[in-house]
């Protein structure tokens, strides 16, 4: 262990320490910079010691220290809990998740090619049955979401494409509350917008429609769709022309902007697209 | 050693290599010794703390993010622990002068006072770290005996490296300050035995 030099600093200079000396503990003095500096301290005894006293400190605490060698109380320990492998079991481990990785990887991919060659095998659960039968089991849900929708929103308007039209059962009960005689028109005209106000929501939330929107694709209605008549039965789906897919949403605006509303609600019901 | 080097270690470790452990253990229980020793002042407790922190590295490899030093992860581990224990422990040094006198004799062998002057310019060194604020000395010592960078020590105590720089400086100054008052102490000692 190095001896510290000297006892006492000259406190006159040692009271204005050099204005380098902290960087270069902090060893961001090139090496230009330290000999100029070891250079000034040489005509400044107090600050010399100083320096030499610090340095003196701090190789101390860089003095290696005899530590004790616990490293076989450790591997004892972790090697109760949990156990050391050897080479061969370690290999055998790795190899073992390797043949795993590729099990899981030759699964994935064959299914991929078995969507690829006949992608209705993965279609089973789009084909449940008639819309008719599905919403009225769903009605409740249908319901609830409507019933949200009136209560969270003003006001709100729905809006599709002029690829989509709509249109609902109960037409001519509808039509008073909520524009469906503009439905109607809008389906020949393949573009509208509906406004549908708090009060009309509650009313759909009340189950008294069972389809709500009616798709069809590229402007014209499913053959014999029943638009507009008293006794229209349910023959409607929301349909993505291009994929010939339900939508799996559809956009709505309210006074505060415009919202997304997800019918997941609908899409779990499984309506068939046909 | 080498980061990948080092990360080639961990990887067999956490696969169950008692070999690769025992390296990884060899490399770094020392400069956590020499750490925690200086951090508490007990050798006992280092001792402890350094068994502790490797077994509860050890027994969670897996978690060990490669982005940062193997080092650090262990530190910090080694840090929390000393902070727990230190509530409980308090440090303390014992000199060996007593054990080395040999009643025969005027005074006790050259060895043992130079060990004393040792241990007496050891243990002033350690009184002076623990004059320091836990934030100095640990500080201090990151920078001073384990050379880790002030970016280094600031990511690992989470403060500013402006505050780092700041801690240093003071800690530095009040050590020396504090040797400096002991020096004279120091010399007595020696002049009286010799």
């Amino acid at each position: 262990m190095k001896r510290r030099r000297g006892s006492q600093p000259d406190n006159q200079n040692a009271s204005t320490p050099h204005p380098s000396v902290d960087a270069y503990f902090d060893r961001e003095l090139t090496p230009d910079s330290i000999e100029s500096l070891l250079g000034s301290l040489d005509r400044s005894p107090g600050q010399r010691q100083q320096f030499d006293d610090t340095q003196s400190l701090l190789d101390d605490l860089r003095t290696p220290m005899a530590a004790p060698d616990v490293s076989g109380r450790i591997l004892g320990e972790v090697g109760d809990r949990r156990g050391w492998l050897s080479t061969g079991q370690r290999r055998l481990v790795s190899g073992g998740r390797l043949a795993t990785a590729a099990c899981l990887l030759l699964v994935v991919t064959g299914l991929l090619v078995v969507r690829r060659n006949n992608p209705e095998v993965f279609r089973a659960a789009d084909n449940t049955g008639p819309v008719s039968e599905i919403v009225d089991a769903g009605g409740s849900e249908a319901g609830a979401g409507f019933r949200a929708i009136g209560e969270g929103l003003r006001s709100i308007e729905i809006r599709c494409q002029s690829t989509v039209a709509m249109a609902a059962d109960s037409a001519s009960s509808c039509q008073s509350r909520c524009g469906m005689s503009r439905m109607a028109a809008a389906a020949n005209q393949q573009d509208f917008s509906m406004p549908i106000s708090p009060g009309v929501g509650q009313w759909l939330g009340a189950g008294n429609v069972k389809v709500v929107f009616a798709v069809s694709i590229g402007g014209a209605l499913p053959s014999g769709a029943p638009m507009g008549r008293d006794d229209a039965s349910i023959n409607c789906w929301m349909i993505d022309p291009d994929r010939n897919k339900r939508l799996p949403s559809y956009e709505a605006t309210s006074a505060s902007g415009p919202r997304l509303i997800d019918v997941a609600d609908w899409t779990a019901i499984g309506d068939r697209v046909r | 050693m080498t980061r990948s080097q080092e990360r080639k270690l961990i990887e067999k470790a956490a696969a169950g290599d008692k070999a690769a452990a025992s390296k990884l253990i060899k490399t770094h229980q020392g400069s956590l010794y020499a750490y925690i020793l200086r951090m508490s002042g007990s050798p006992e407790m280092a001792e402890d703390i350094v068994q502790d922190a490797f077994v509860r590295v050890l027994m969670h490899l897996d978690r060990f993010d490669p982005r940062f030093r193997f080092s650090t992860w262990l530190f910090t581990i080694a840090k929390r622990l000393f902070l727990n224990a230190n509530q409980k422990l308090k440090p303390h040094y014992d000199s060996e002068i007593v054990s080395g006198w040999d009643g025969d004799a005027q005074s006790p062998s050259a060895p043992t006072i130079q060990d004393e002057v040792d241990t007496n310019i050891r243990g002033c060194l350690q009184v002076a770290l623990d004059a320091l604020s836990p934030e100095q000395r640990d500080v201090i010592l990151l920078f001073h005996q384990q050379s880790w960078s002030i970016s280094s020590i600031a990511r690992h105590l989470e403060m500013p490296e402006g505050t780092v720089k700041s801690h240093l400086h003071r800690g530095r100054q009040r050590m020396r300050r504090l040797i400096n008052e002991d020096q004279g102490q120091k010399l007595r000692v020696s002049e009286v035995w010799s």
